[in-house]
């Protein structure tokens, strides 16, 4: 008798246990992982591939909730990254490489831009033409982009007087600065659009210049890689599915951004945004070549590194497979 | 066969007589209808262009009165602030009376370099502001995500070394409300030089400032904007347009390069008067400019042609309606003259036809004199 109900208890135990294990799997396998994505910058073309990925459901089919942060100077996605705030970051190489250094342990797990957007800009009429012009001039750099303007100097034995540069190029429109930094993709089109034509202005793109830093990859950290694979891959599959698709579909695309910008109530417009969107297109896919997006190339990686490191910037170089994970962006 | 040839010559020449004076007299109406025209155009034109830069000419003042009296505040505070020990005990009354006692201001800042208020602290810039009703209330400016070196309305005045007002923004603090900081660098004199200190600010809300604007309307549509140093639209009658759209992004989104050299014209200082296609109304249209030289905007005037020239147009539809009348009585009356003068002259060329004939019996017209 007491066998038979020990039996008996045993036997809905074992059941009762089936049923939470079959739960529990249906949960994993039905009920989409949430998790929040936050772009280094406020809502703008430049993330147009992720806010397409999130509204055209090309997450959610891969089972994963995203929820899309607005980003800004107020919110240094680096620092939200390395504090567990989100999930996944956008961040430029160059952030990502100082991040690790300095021992956070985030990996790329895709690296969506190839090609640096980065550059000087002067007006012609203050009689620069050439590098060469730039020497004993005002000059504007970023803090955080300073690198690459700073060995482009050095290359041409230029000794030019530095001005920090703020979160516009008012300094340069208001005649502070003899030459400014600038986003091929943004500032450049925002002083286009402030009125001054793109003849008067002499323009270097550090790219051009042998400084090409590859910019805006994707970020998380390794627990994250460890402890939810499937969910790393979801995302970076779904975001270059994004961008595939936005640069098929630049017009849906612009009305996905533009819903966006609106939201967040900021001051800019339909034609920066699709200016902003065609250059974005010019670097992850230059020369119209889109093969690479997703791909750290190895020698690119320790070209940037080994000028951040030779700058003071970093300590070492961090490993080149301990820092990308190329599994994710690969079909 | 014969009368059938005839019959068309004798038509003729009345009418060609006919036709031949009322060309000419057309001919006479059309020059001097064309000179009324195009004077009376140009007439109307100097008229609204004196209009239109008058209205300029007023929202520009009354801009500039309420700007100079908002740049009083940090003149004198950055005066005071120069060459003293600041303390808390200093500039904290000091700021927050002068916040209190101008409600034309939003808020004020005495905002000082790294290190320079105390030689342990990196931020230093008590900020007093009205929220809401009568209190002010006061903020610390400055950390880690807020670093004010690098915000404009700190750095253009540094760099500059000479107060400016700056590109206005939203405030998001301030409920999105769109605010304009005038800020006054001060330094620390001494017999070497000056070595640049900090800043004093004064916000504004540009609300007010704007209301007189969107309250213009000439003619039907007519409106007047207000564009930043930038070209960003500052007031205008489209709201979606303001802080978001330039004059150069709807000159290019329109494709309208005329709107483009308008809007370099304008955001240069420059004043005058432009005709232009309209981005607003797809309108041609009128232009008068005129700089708020005290931000380095520049306020426009708009006026539709047609609304401008509905007058001359009414005008010219009853000049030509009278022209049609009296032209077509005219032909009428040509035709009856050289009707009563060629007849006769039928009647001999039928009679002498008849006597070559060998018919003498042929009766002649009867010959009037005198």
């Amino acid at each position: 008798m007491n066998n038979a109900r020990a039996k008996w208890i045993t036997g809905m135990l074992s059941i009762w246990l089936w049923g939470c294990l079959l739960a529990t799997g249906a949960a994993r396998g039905d009920a989409p992982v949430s998790v929040d994505f936050l772009p280094q910058w406020s809502p703008q073309s430049q993330f147009a591939g992720y806010y397409v990925a999130d509204a055209k459901g090309f997450y959610e089919r891969r089972g994963l909730t995203v929820n899309v942060l607005r980003g800004g100077p107020d919110r240094p996605a680096g620092v939200q990254l390395s504090n567990r705030r989100v999930t996944f970051t956008t961040l430029f190489l160059t952030e990502g490489i100082a991040l690790r250094d300095q021992g956070v342990p985030l990996v790329n797990i895709g690296q969506i831009v190839q090609r640096s957007a980065l550059m000087l800009v002067a007006l012609k009429k203050s009689g620069i033409r050439s590098p060469d012009d730039l020497d004993g001039r005002r000059v504007s750099v970023w803090d955080d982009f300073r690198l690459q303007p700073l060995a482009f100097f050095r290359q041409n034995h230029l000794s030019v007087s530095l001005v920090p540069q703020g979160y516009t190029p008012n300094l340069f429109l208001m005649g502070g600065v003899d030459a400014a930094s600038a986003m091929w993709y943004n500032e450049y089109h925002v002083i286009l659009n402030s009125g001054i034509d793109a003849d008067e202005l002499s323009t270097f793109l550090l790219a051009d210049y042998g400084f090409n830093f590859p910019e805006d990859g994707i970020y998380c950290l390794e627990e994250t890689l460890h402890r939810d694979p499937e969910a790393v891959r979801a995302f970076v599959q779904g975001s270059i599915e994004g961008w595939r698709y936005t640069f098929d579909h630049p017009e849906e695309a612009m009305a996905i951004v533009m819903a966006c910008v609106d939201a967040a109530n900021l001051p800019t417009n339909r034609v920066h945004q699709r200016w902003m969107l065609a250059r974005m297109g010019d670097i992850i896919c230059p020369g119209g070549n889109c093969a690479e997006m997703g791909r750290l190339n190895e020698a690119n990686y320790l070209f940037v590194a080994r000028q951040l490191r030779d700058n003071g910037i970093i300590q070492a170089i961090p490993d080149y497979q301990e820092f990308y994970d190329p599994r994710h962006a690969t079909p | 066969m014969t009368r059938a040839t005839r019959h068309p010559k004798r038509r003729g020449l009345a009418l060609r007589l006919a036709l031949f004076i009322l060309a000419s007299t057309t001919l006479i109406f059309l020059a001097a209808f064309g000179y009324s025209h195009y004077h009376s155009r140009r007439l109307v034109l100097k008229n609204v262009s004196a209009v239109a830069m008058d209205r300029a000419a007023s929202v520009v003042l009354q801009i500039e009165i309420k700007l100079r009296s908002v740049e009083a505040i940090p003149r004198v505070v950055s005066r005071y602030l120069e060459n003293r020990t600041v303390t808390d005990e200093l500039v904290l009354p000091l700021m927050h009376d002068l916040v209190a006692g101008s409600p034309e201001i939003f808020g004020a800042a005495a905002a000082f370099e790294p290190h320079a208020f105390a030689p342990d602290q990196r931020f230093y810039a008590p900020y007093f502001y009205h929220a809401g009703s009568e209190e002010v209330t006061f903020a610390q400016l400055g950390n880690e995500t807020y670093n004010y070196f690098l915000w404009d309305w700190y750095l253009i005045p540094k760099e500059l070394n000479r107060p400016v007002w700056s590109e206005p923004y939203f405030d998001e603090g301030g409920g999105g409300i769109l605010m304009t900081t005038y800020s006054h660098p001060f330094y620390e004199r001494s017999e070497e030089g000056r070595l640049f200190r900090g800043v004093v600010t004064a916000d504004i809300s540009l609300e007010n400032l704007v209301a007189d604007i969107g309250a213009i309307s000439l003619y039907e549509t007519g409106y007047a904007f207000l564009i930043s140093n930038r070209g960003a639209f500052l007031s205008h009658p489209d709201k979606t347009l303001i802080m978001r759209e330039s004059i150069f992004s709807m000159a290019e989104a329109r494709m309208l390069p005329e709107l483009r050299i308008v809007g370099k014209a304008m955001i240069q200082g420059g004043s005058g008067f432009a005709a232009m296609t309209c981005s607003h109304t797809r309108r041609r249209s009128l232009l008068a400019y005129a700089p708020v030289t005290a931000a380095g905007w520049s306020v426009g005037v708009v006026i539709p042609e047609h609304e401008l020239y509905a007058d001359i147009r009414t005008l010219n539809r009853t000049v030509l309606a009278i022209a049609v009348a009296g032209l077509t009585l005219l032909l009428l009356v040509v035709v009856a003259i050289s009707r009563s003068i060629t007849r006769p002259l039928q009647h001999l060329v039928g009679a002498t036809a008849e006597i070559a004939k060998g018919n003498l019996d042929v009766q002649l017209p009867v010959v009037r004199t005198g």
